[in-house]
């Protein structure tokens, strides 16, 4: 048995994690592009903000259930996604990816791009200048992606139902948690749940503000 | 001059803007000049690889970097050419010697630290090393973004506007500071500007760009005395172009008539009676004779004085005669001495040898 609270937490920090990497890799790929390839993977990676969840939710359960080819393939090498909380992580990494490909993008695209071509006469590899010009300068976008996404994965409702059910203990996480508390008519517990939830989230948007202002420094003063 | 190290000619298609540039560069201080929107900062982009070119080649110190023919295009990473671009794009999150130090990736460290050292301490940085690029000068800044591209020991130098954001007073010395480090690298240095003075003060070698095309290219005297085209004259501050046709020939001097009036110049080439001729003569090559002196010799004609612009040290006057206006620079001091003022008739002299005769008037 884990306690909603925890579920949520560690689903969300997981579903963070996924959605950073692959976020920030899709970021650097997309910035600066306009071509079809980049717009119909941005239009892609986007349908989530539009997309009503259970409607997300019922896709990854046709694309993950074990009818598919793929949910076959992913049960053959033992990994079960349907009805388990490694579901729930999928889920909510697909609805917080774009929050952080869009922040991160966004100040990727705010460098100087003076900087990265002056790094290339300077004889060095894409790979470094990402690392080493456009990373620590995007920081502060990536960071508040990231705390967006922890905060839309915490939050996350229907998707996640739909693929990974509501079973007490093992996939109950704390949004869900709330709806089970007011179906059954425990007001009590839905009041304590939903307060909760409220307070980690204030609690995270106050700690973007405060974290970007206090990362914030050269990066603006140098910008004239 | 030193034989030729450097030598492009490609083409480049913009929208409706074509640039094809076409000159070759010794181990000397170069300049490329020309108003803005000529394709100044897109040809220093070209050289650096970080602008593709339709066709055409380039090559440094014999070395091919970009052929079409062969398609060969060389990176930005593998073409040992240093890019100071004109805002500079110094590394804001990292101090001053990071910065220097930021192409050395590939020496070994104690090398890297032995030459950011060198630098910091040939450009007068070494106080500065730690701090940011936000926090100081913006000769500081520009010094900085100098050493950054010699640390590397580039085979070429390449510069857009470097002291566009320092201060008037601070240029003339940075000027002879890079004059100074031109001759100790010994390497190609283009350096872009729009700006007269800056040319001038420091072209060994000057390249005149308009529309995309290199229209002269030659010393910075060359150019200046002798410019090919009325563009580059009124560029190089020939400002006065004047239509005129030949009367008569004697020997090595030559009569023009220019409207009612007529003068001389000497000249080598052979013209007829009835050729038509484009003169340029500079403004600061015009004289004002004092009051009282006569009219009717050669090379002098009346004219009014419509407008008087001062500008500082000096003042450009605009002479109207012909139903032209001459342009006239004179000192602050010989104006005042010429007790000059607006709507008088002045007598103007030019002598034969300020005339320049523009070979190229299309």
């Amino acid at each position: 048995m884990v306690s909603p609270l925890l579920l949520s937490l560690r689903v969300a920090g997981f579903a963070t994690l996924f959605a950073v990497v692959f976020g920030v890799a899709l970021a650097a790929l997309l910035a600066r592009r306009h071509g079809v390839v980049a717009n119909v993977t941005d239009a892609t990676v986007n349908l989530p903000l539009v997309l009503p969840p259970t409607v997300l939710g019922y896709y990854l359960l046709v694309l993950l259930g074990a009818q598919s080819p793929l949910g076959a393939w992913l049960d053959s090498i033992g990994i079960d996604l349907v009805f388990t909380w490694q579901g729930a992580v999928v889920a909510a990494t697909i609805v917080a990816l774009p929050l952080v490909v869009g922040s991160t993008r966004a100040a990727i695209e705010a460098v100087d791009p003076d900087l990265r071509d002056v790094a290339r006469t300077l004889g060095r590899s894409n790979s470094a200048i990402f690392l080493t010009i456009m990373l620590p300068l995007a920081w502060r976008g990536l960071l508040a992606g990231g705390m967006l996404a922890f905060a839309r994965a915490l939050g996350e409702f229907g998707a996640t139902l739909m693929i990974a059910g509501n079973i007490p203990g093992r996939t109950q996480t704390l949004p869900i948690a709330v709806y089970d508390s007011v179906q059954a008519g425990d007001l009590a517990s839905a009041n304590r749940q939903a307060l909760l939830l409220a307070l980690v989230a204030i609690a995270l948007l106050v700690g973007i503000r405060y974290l970007s202002r206090l990362l914030g420094g050269w990066s603006i003063r140098d910008r004239q | 001059m030193n034989e030729t190290s450097f030598r492009a000619a490609f083409k480049l298609g913009l929208n409706d803007f074509t640039l094809a540039p076409d000159f070759e560069l010794a181990a000397e201080m170069a300049v490329l000049f020309g108003a803005s929107g000529a394709g100044k900062t897109l040809t220093l982009r070209t050289l650096a690889g970080l602008v593709k070119p339709d066709e055409g080649t380039i090559h440094l110190n014999g070395r091919a970097i970009f052929d079409s023919k062969q398609e060969l295009n060389l990176a930005p990473q593998d073409r040992s050419i240093g890019y100071v671009p004109q805002n500079y794009a110094l590394f804001p999150h990292q101090s001053i010697a990071k910065n220097i130090g930021f192409g050395l990736h590939d020496v070994s460290s104690d090398e890297r630290e032995a030459r950011v050292d060198e630098l910091l301490v040939r450009m007068r940085l070494k106080p500065l090393a730690d701090r940011n690029p936000g926090e100081v000068s913006g000769g500081q800044q520009q010094r900085t973004a100098l050493a950054r591209a010699l640390a590397r020991r580039p085979d070429m130098l390449l510069m857009d506007e470097p002291f566009a954001a320092v201060e008037e007073d601070l240029r003339a010395h940075l000027r002879d500071e890079l004059l100074k480090i031109q001759k100790e690298f010994a390497i190609p240095v283009l350096l872009v500007t729009h700006s007269r003075a800056e040319a001038y003060a420091l072209a060994e070698r000057l390249i005149v760009l308009s529309e995309g095309r290199v229209v002269q290219s030659g010393s910075r005297d060359e150019i200046f005395r002798r410019p090919r085209t009325p563009g580059v004259a009124r560029l190089m501050g020939m400002t006065n172009i004047l239509q005129v046709t030949v009367i008569d020939r004697s020997g090595s001097e030559i009569a023009v008539g220019w409207g009612d009036y007529g003068f001389t110049l000497p000249i080598s080439n052979s013209y007829v009676s009835g050729d038509a001729l484009t003169l340029g003569v500079r403004p600061e090559e015009i004289h004002i004779a004092p009051e009282g002196v006569e009219s009717g010799s050669v090379n002098r004609f009346p004219a009014r004085l419509v407008k008087d612009d001062p500008q500082g040290a000096d003042h450009l006057l605009q002479f109207e005669i012909n139903d032209e206006q001459l342009d006239v620079r004179v000192s602050h001091p010989e104006f005042m001495k010429l007790e000059l003022a607006t709507d008088q008739m002045r007598l103007l002299v030019v002598e034969p040898e300020a005339i320049h005769v523009v070979p190229d008037p299309a």
